[in-house]
């Protein structure tokens, strides 16, 4: 995991690039005769490149939990882009679908782990799955009686987030528990 | 449970890493059942007494007082 940190902060570093460059793209190729879309689009390939190689170098080192992490961060940092390109557009579309990419590395991460995990990492990993779905129970709870008693309606999307962080949180206590 | 994993490690100079490597378990895992935070399954249980050449029963000794409260 520690070796792991500098490709983690050049993933991090590619996609904020990436998405740096794609919104401006986005609104380039929105104004109509203004340049730039295409040398703005080639730099956000370029991020998009530098994130993917990072994530290849943790992928190669088989170092689960990192790529676990990346899947994550992936997901939260391109979620809702799609909003930042014009709407229908395949600049759209591609941005609608790309949070899936990480959310797949996460899924197939969080499975790889769970299978490699030893009996005590078994129960850790139960522990947390048991706190952050309880956790994001309340949640959803909370946020359905708020929108009955006349709060603006949620966008549910964030549940997804609100589970994993939860988990998250679940996975540092029982981790203190049996530190 | 009561067990005596720190010494029996002690006498042979392992290592937790060493002890977790052998019992292809992490080094988390030894260190929660040294400190008492953790009592292994059975076959664990006895992939350490197999480890150590001892019975379980001169390894891993029932909490009594706990039990009985």
């Amino acid at each position: 995991m520690k070796e792991s940190g500098p490709d983690l902060i050049l993933m991090g570093i590619g996609a904020a690039v990436f998405i740096l460059a794609f919104v401006v793209t986005g609104r380039a190729l929105e104004a109509p005769g203004s340049s730039g879309a295409l040398s703005f689009g080639a730099l956000s390939v370029a991020g998009l490149a530098l994130a993917a190689w990072a994530i290849l170098r943790m992928w190669r080192r088989q170092d689960d939990a990192a790529l676990m992490e990346a899947g994550m961060l992936g997901f939260i940092f391109f979620l809702g882009l799609h909003e930042k390109a014009p709407k229908g557009s395949p600049l759209a579309l591609f941005a609608a679908l790309l949070p899936l990419a990480p959310a797949a590395l996460f899924a197939w991460s969080t499975i790889r782990i769970a299978r490699r995990a030893d009996e005590l990492q078994r129960r850790i990993a139960q522990e947390a799955l048991a706190f952050g779905f309880v956790v994001s129970l309340f949640a959803a709870l909370a946020g359905a009686a708020l929108e009955a008693a006349g709060l603006p309606r949620l966008n549910w999307v964030w549940m997804a987030g609100v589970l994993v962080l939860t988990c998250g949180v679940g996975m540092v206590l029982a981790n203190r528990r049996y530190r | 449970m009561k067990n005596r994993l720190r010494v029996l490690r002690a006498e042979r100079d392992w290592s937790q890493a060493d002890l977790a490597e052998r019992l292809g378990v992490s080094r988390q895992t030894v260190n929660a059942i040294e400190t008492g935070r953790y009592d292994p399954s059975l076959p664990l249980a006895f992939g350490i007494a197999r480890v150590f050449g001892k019975l379980i029963e001169e390894i891993f000794e029932p909490d009594v007082l706990h039990r009985e409260k």
